[in-house]
């Protein structure tokens, strides 16, 4: 008997398999214009023969490194910021609906500004992700922390519990769900934000095949690079997921 | 019932907040292993009563003594069970259990006896690996008891425990109280706003007025122990009941139109 897990799992890949069937099929018919739209097939080709030249993995790496780094940087100062948000409710309040604000400015735009500080390489990407996923991760830890039912605070207080272990056993647990989504947003936003820099100022990473594809009319890259960014926010999203499942069965 | 000095004390306890008085000096004794009711209408102080005399909110002016000596902010002979739901959902109904005593450090050997103890204690055997979401509202209440009565506090302050229950589960509820009570010998001081359940478990019930809370009278309970529910049906049941309602009949109408304005 197939488990619900696994059955999940199939209805997943058909549906995806019966997308990519119909693309390739509308493609092959020349129901539209392969400058727009290419075959599956044809990335799928274009994607073997770059894992083989090493071109693939190379660029795949470069983006992970600077997706895990500006995550690992966005966690390291977000969490805290949440938490401190949280422990000092004047500064939360004065500060909650600026980083709102700042979270839905589109900064990217600011990207020439970071070239600048952090010169044209792997660090401005990194810096801009960084920022970009730090927000979602600091504001959801805040809100979590701050919509804990205080019963569940009580209870510590109750039994004289001293605050660290009311913080590590108590408030922490009660407001896990909310940091996670809140690290899963961070992730999201770091993905996007690392692949449009790449896209943009063209020093490596899967955003720039895109970028180079779309400048030599190369629709095959194009779309190479967008599946690629497609496949690395499933792997993060899998990896916080497994975490996820993790911390709330221990 | 009453043996020897009190084990816990109530003396000239008062709260006011900003605009108004909740409790207006309140004064009363429990003594060792007695069960000890609070009653009045909604809004008279009694959660505000309970939470002071666990150190969890501050009074404003009398003492609190255990054992005889005035403590300040509660007591690690206390327990207290809130009127809220207020269970872990990220804990199994066991490990719920198990954290007062996680917390103390025990070993995990040592604390998983103990909840699988107080699972059976509480019949609440087959359900101890479900989270809190999985089980009803009786069985959440009874794992909130529990998680109290593991760190075995001499006394045990219970703010309307049953409050959310139907009246059969409550009943029940309250003669397993009295069972495990009667094995580990808890002193225990009870809100309630239900007559019926104040009666069928208490040595004595406090009878509170409407706001500002102060105590209106005291009545003995003496109906014979050993209880169960069965008692219900005794005329000097209905007699006691009729005694309680007398006193809070009137506290209840001044606090229905204190809110009705
Ligand atoms: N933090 C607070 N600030 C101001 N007023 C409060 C506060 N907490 C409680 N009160 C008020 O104090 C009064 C007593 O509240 P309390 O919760 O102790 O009543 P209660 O007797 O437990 O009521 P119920 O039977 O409905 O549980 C109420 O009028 C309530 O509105
Ligand atoms: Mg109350």
């Amino acid at each position: 008997m197939a488990s619900r897990r696994g059955r999940e799992t199939a209805a997943r890949w058909i549906f995806i398999a019966a997308l990519l069937a119909a693309l390739e099929g509308v493609v092959r018919l020349d129901w539209v214009d392969r400058i727009f739209v290419t075959a599956p097939s044809l990335v799928a080709a274009t994607a073997w023969e770059k894992i083989l030249s090493g071109e693939l993995p190379a660029l795949f790496v470069t983006t992970l490194f600077s997706v895990g780094a500006a995550f690992l940087l966005a966690m390291v100062v977000g969490l805290p910021a949440g938490y401190a948000l949280w422990r000092f409710p004047l500064f939360g309040r004065a500060y909650d609906e600026l980083l709102s604000a700042l979270f839905a400015s589109p900064w990217i735009l600011l990207y020439p500004i970071f070239l600048v500080i952090f010169g044209r390489g792997l660090g401005a990407i990194i810096a801009m992700g960084f920022l970009s996923g730090m927000i979602p991760i600091a504001l959801n830890t805040h809100h979590g922390l701050r919509d804990v039912n205080p019963i569940y605070l009580k209870v510590g207080t109750g039994m004289r519990l001293k605050e660290r272990q009311i913080v590590r056993h108590i408030l922490f647990p009660a407001a896990a769900p909310m940091i996670l989504s809140g690290l899963k947003l961070g992730v999201t936003y770091i993905l996007i934000s690392v692949i449009a820099v790449e896209f943009l100022v063209e020093i490596g990473g899967i955003g720039t095949l895109a970028s180079k594809g779309y400048f030599w009319f190369n629709t095959e890259e194009l779309y190479l690079g967008m599946a690629g960014a497609i496949v690395l926010s499933m792997i993060f999203i899998h990896l916080l997921g497994r975490a996820e499942s993790r911390l709330f069965t221990s | 019932m009453k043996n020897g000095a009190p084990i816990l004390e109530v003396r000239n306890l008062s709260k006011e907040y900003s605009d108004f008085t909740a409790i207006d000096n309140v004064g009363f004794e429990v003594y060792r292993h007695e069960f000890v009711s609070i009653i009045g209408p909604s809004g008279c102080g009694k959660s505000t009563l309970l939470e002071m005399i666990a150190g969890l909110v501050p009074k404003s002016s009398g003492e609190v003594l255990i054992k005889g000596v005035a403590v300040k902010d509660g007591h690690a002979s206390i327990g207290i069970i809130f009127q809220q739901e207020s269970i872990f959902p990220w804990r199994t109904a066991l490990e719920n259990m198990e954290f007062g005593l996680q917390m103390q450090g025990a070993s995990k050997d040592e604390r998983r006896k103990k909840a699988l103890e107080m699972i059976e204690l509480m019949g609440l055997g087959g359900f101890e690996n479900r989270y809190p979401d999985q089980l009803s509202g009786g069985m959440k209440q009874r794992v909130a008891i529990a998680r109290a009565l593991v760190m075995e506090p001499e006394i045990l302050l219970m703010d309307e425990p049953f409050g959310a229950l139907d009246e059969q589960t409550r009943i029940i509820l309250g003669e397993e109280l009295l069972r495990i009570r009667q094995e580990i010998g808890q002193t225990i001081l009870f809100v309630t706003h239900n007559i019926n359940e104040a009666v069928q478990l208490s040595d004595r019930v406090v009878i509170m007025s409407a706001r500002p809370g102060k105590v209106k009278a005291v009545i003995d309970i003496d109906l014979e122990r050993p209880r169960t529910s069965a008692v219900i049906s005794t005329e000097k049941f209905g007699r006691l009941v009729g005694e309680v309602w007398l006193q809070l009949r009137e506290e209840a109408l001044k606090s229905f139109r204190q809110t009705a304005r």
